[in-house]
């Protein structure tokens, strides 16, 4: 028989459990007005829906799509890379970087670790 | 009352992790369980920082009840730490690292707070939003580690704190409707809600 180390109990020095505070929600902001930049961002987010509805995407699983003006300017299964990428082709065709919009495609694994 | 509608997305997955079965009930017919996640636009801003330009960002959400606590990969929260948005909460001295589960191995994590609003983009040009609360999450160190989504907001410390989340069934499916992956809980006889109490 493996003989069992004697433990400690960590949590006999906690003080307490987590818990909301009860009055947590913040004042209705409802009518907030946003940024152009980040709803063209938003209308980008819907195109990018029907391009995935459409299975216009499916070559991207797993990976994140960089569009903008409803054109698809790079992907990589890294976020940072995606962009990067994106950037320099923003540039070259002349799309402010602002418009950049990030799209995650879900993986057909669940989860996963990439390299 | 501020409410924001979810989304159900059906998701494709690798062929061979399918759930296909054929039905007693039903002979000669064979049928897919279909892989169904409640989804959500997160909304991350800088505090006092303004609402301008590239520093107000959104993230695909998987809303899981299952998952006891929130889960972030490493580049969303790297992300949100260069904004200055993560107070982290280290752990009692000479506690041991923590350590998530994930898909059966181990992964390192710090865990960290931050604020999530959550945006309903059935309008585009004017979006619905629930302010941002405090969520604590586990955040993993290894920047190889892809969740389904970059981020799973969890059961409890989080989004649902003091809100109601509504199921609503859809009856009447019209198979002509579109059938949205994006939004496909129409389609499956099911709408969900996130609202203010």
């Amino acid at each position: 028989m493996i003989p069992t180390p004697p433990m400690t109990d960590p949590l006999a020095a906690v003080s307490g459990v987590y818990n909301p505070p009860a009055n947590a929600e913040p004042p209705d902001e409802e009518d907030e007005e946003f940024d152009p930049d980040f709803l063209a961002r938003l209308r980008e987010l819907d195109w990018l829906d029907g391009e995935y509805d459409a299975g216009r995407l499916a070559q991207f699983y797993g990976e994140y799509v960089i569009s903008a003006n409803r054109t698809i300017l790079a992907h990589d299964v890294f976020q940072g890379s995606a962009f990067e990428k994106a950037e320099a082709e923003a540039v070259r065709l002349g799309i402010r970087p602002e418009l950049l919009t990030s799209y995650s495609i879900p993986s057909l694994d669940y989860p996963m670790k990439v390299s | 009352m501020p409410r924001v509608r979810l989304r159900v997305q059906e998701s494709e997955i690798r062929p061979d992790l399918r759930s296909l079965y054929t039905d007693p009930r039903r002979p000669g017919e064979s049928f897919v369980f279909p892989v169904l996640r409640l989804m959500t636009t997160a909304v991350f801003e800088p505090r006092k920082a303004g609402k301008s330009s590239r520093d107000l960002f959104d993230e695909q959400a998987v809303i899981d009840t299952g998952a006891w606590i929130t889960i972030v990969e490493h580049r969303l929260w790297s992300r949100l730490d260069r904004l200055g948005l993560i107070e982290f909460l280290p752990p009692p001295a000479g506690a041991p690292s923590p350590r998530a589960v994930v898909a059966g191995g181990r992964a390192e994590f710090r865990l960290g707070r931050f604020p999530v609003a959550l945006l309903d983009r059935d309008e585009p040009n004017r979006p619905r939003q629930l302010p941002a609360v405090p969520v604590i999450a586990q955040l993993l160190s290894d920047p190889a580690f892809r969740l389904p989504y970059p981020i799973v907001l969890g059961f409890h410390g989080g989004i649902l704190d003091g809100r109601v989340l509504r199921r609503e069934p859809v009856l009447g499916f019209d198979p002509a409707a579109p059938g949205h992956r994006a939004d496909a809980g129409p389609r499956f006889g099911q709408q969900w809600y996130l609202e203010t109490s």
